[in-house]
């Protein structure tokens, strides 16, 4: 088996073989605040214009992974449906009281995609950096881009982050599209590298009308299936996976179904090879 | 093998109207349509210039969308979803066309929904009462429409946005997630946005000049553009062919939170290059990121200048305006037309000094009618690089 290598099977399908270097490592939330009271200092500059976003973003990142952050050609995937929806309410919120006192360092805090801006800053990532929202389904599109970046020989390390912290705003939002349930802040990473450890086989069907099919379905290597149509954050259904993943013996899988309600749906069946 | 993938299609909705013609007549004529904007608090400039969809065009694509009015009113959906119907037609793909069971939809988008969030953070009323925020609901909202039921999602890299869905795209192509792929960039206009550059004084009253001496704002604007990607196994024999995308180099500065990094853009120049397996000398004509500001200019016209001397450059932003995280899907649809037209754009700064020395393309349009491959750079805050390189479809 080629490292890293991908082979073009049907349509609507694609592999990849990869490594597990790190993780999952979870973020830990207090209702929707991330704790970071046991890690290293984060970076201090500009922490007041910082969201609760990318401070889990950059707590999941720096520790325990603990590098330094001097230019590497790693890959950074953020998988998120709200991002950094917490700071870009801020800013728009701040700029009538504040008016000419309104710093400009809100701004950069404030994009949707600030918190993999600020996270390549810190690891000194110089691969892809990507923020991607596919809905209930992000945890499979970003993985896919995350190792997309190994196969193609861009990056040896890319690092995946999934998940999601949820404003007033956000809890509404996904209220609204996804049906009753529960919206729970969470976040992990994983980082993998160009190896044959694992294969991955992505399923990506055509979209079902109708289906009315929501939530995640986790298949462990001991063939029990834990599904969830309540969780709106799909990071909770993929950390069951990513964990199961880490934890898989020769020969054995773990598969993750991911379902939107618009009949979309999104597929991780990974297997140990060595 | 790598698979070939062409663009087909293409479709826009910007400050010069409706549709890839009126967008290519204002790049080919150099007419500016920047319009005072609104001043949102008291720190903004009066009579701060940018590039506004104009507003019966806006009324009409909202008539015409189901996200046009009421409280599902999503204009960035309205666009994307005309920029995209116009791109399906294009390539003459009919709505329930076969090609479109497993086509992707991927949107490039720096500022998503933001109508809907700032009309939810201004009056504190429910989100949902507005219709979705999610940048997903762009995606979806674009593949419901056209009838696309592959894989949907939006890529987000700030400027850089549009170019990475680019890359998304054709890498997902390649590997056979789908052979069709409706792809494109959308930011209308956003508080946030305007209220953002404002504070970093980088937005004023004198037009956008790229690569002028005197050059000293960005102009913000807005709109959406959209790319029909095909395999090359799925052309039909009817089907017009624009070029060939090549490559989509996407890379980090890893440096500065708002700073573009003379090295990290030179780098991923480099990627550019060697994915698509071609030099720079190769490179007969780029679409410059040229945003018109003091640093981006210098970094992104140096690079030229050394690298790239014999390449005709041109700045269409000094013409359009900035359209965020549409600006690569713009440049791009530009950048087809250059291949399939045989023109180059003029960057409309009139007379004055050049700097840096890039060589340059003023006054008229420039004919290049055996032009092989064309870049078009894209780059955003956060250090976000995405250079695409188109070729000739006849090569």
């Amino acid at each position: 088996m080629t490292e890293g290598r991908s082979h073009r099977p049907t349509t609507g399908a694609s592999s990849f073989n990869f490594g597990l270097l790190e993780g999952p490592v979870d973020a830990c939330f207090e209702r929707d605040t991330v704790v970071d009271a046991d890690l290293r200092p984060m970076p201090a500059a500009g922490k007041q214009f910082r969201d609760q976003f990318t401070t889990a973003c950059l707590v999941v990142l720096q520790l325990p992974l603990n590098r330094e952050s001097a230019p590497n050609d790693d890959t950074l995937v953020i998988g998120t449906e709200y991002g950094n929806a917490e700071a870009i309410g801020r800013l728009q919120r701040e700029a009538g009281p504040q008016g000419r006192l309104l710093s400009a360092q809100y701004f950069p805090h404030a994009t949707s995609s600030s918190a993999a801006a600020f996270g390549s800053i810190a690891i000194g990532a110089t691969g892809r950096n990507v923020t991607i929202n596919a809905g209930h389904t992000t945890p499979v599109v970003a993985a896919w881009q995350a190792m997309l970046a190994l196969a193609r020989g861009r990056s040896s390390t890319s690092h995946l982050l999934v998940g999601d912290v949820y404003t007033p705003e956000a809890e509404e939002d996904a209220a609204a599209r996804s049906g009753s349930g529960t919206s729970t802040s969470a976040l992990f990473r994983v980082s993998l590298r160009k190896a044959s450890t694992f294969t991955a086989h992505y399923r990506f069907p055509p979209a079902v009308k109708g289906t009315d099919l929501f939530g995640s379905r986790v298949v462990l290597p001991d063939g029990a299936t834990v599904t969830d149509d309540s969780e709106r954050n799909p990071a909770i259904g993929a950390r069951r996976f990513w964990h199961s993943v880490a934890n898989l013996a020769l020969g054995e899988q773990s598969e993750i179904a991911l379902f939107e309600r618009s009949g979309r749906a999104a597929s991780l069946l990974v297997t140990r090879n060595e | 093998m790598t698979e070939r993938i062409f663009i087909t299609g293409l479709g826009a909705v910007s400050p010069a109207g409706l549709g890839v013609g009126r967008l290519w007549s204002d790049l080919l004529t150099g007419s500016q349509r920047f319009v005072p904007l609104d001043k949102l608090y008291a720190g903004m400039r009066s009579g701060t210039l940018g590039g506004r969809v104009p507003s019966d065009v806006k009324q009409k694509v909202l008539e015409l969308s189901q996200f046009g009015t009421g409280q599902k009113k999503r204009v960035a959906s309205a666009y994307s979803e005309h920029a995209a119907l116009e791109a399906l037609r294009d390539a003459g793909i009919a709505a329930s066309d076969p090609m479109l069971d497993d086509a992707l939809v991927c949107v490039g988008s720096s500022d998503g929904q933001a109508d809907v969030v700032e009309r939810a953070v201004a009056s504190d009323v429910q989100a949902n009462s507005f219709g979705g925020f999610s940048s997903y609901s762009i995606a979806e909202d674009v593949a419901n429409r056209v009838g696309a039921r592959g894989l949907a999602f939006t890529a987000q890299s700030t400027c850089a946005s549009a170019n990475v869905a680019l890359s998304s795209a054709l890498e997902m192509l390649r590997e056979g997630v789908s052979e069709v792929a409706i792809v494109g960039g959308c930011d209308i206009y956003s508080e946030k946005n305007i209220i953002g550059f404002s504070s970093l004084q980088a937005i004023g009253t004198s037009p956008c000049k790229p690569f002028s001496a005197d050059r000293r704002y960005v102009t913000p604007a807005e709109g959406a553009g959209f790319l029909i990607l095909q395999t090359e196994r799925s052309l039909r024999p009817e089907q017009r062919v624009y070029a060939e995308l090549l490559a989509v180099a996407v890379s980090n500065d890893a440096s500065h939170p708002t700073a573009p990094d003379l090295e990290g853009v030179a780098s991923c120049h480099k990627r550019a290059l060697i994915e698509a397996g071609i030099v720079a000398s190769d490179v007969d004509v780029i679409y410059a990121h040229g945003t018109g500001s003091r640093i981006n200019d210098a970094i992104e016209g140096s690079i030229f200048v050394e690298q790239y001397p014999s390449a005709s450059v041109t700045a269409i932003k000094g013409t359009i305006g900035h359209l965020m995280g549409a600006a690569g899907a713009i440049g791009a649809i530009a950048a087809c037309l250059t291949l399939s037209e045989g023109l180059v754009p003029p960057t409309v700064i009139g007379d004055g000094e050049i700097d840096p020395a890039v060589n340059l393309v003023r006054g008229n349009p420039l004919p290049v009618p055996h032009v092989r491959y064309v870049q078009n750079n894209a780059f955003g805050f956060g250090g976000n690089n995405a250079i695409a390189i188109f070729g000739s479809a006849n090569d």
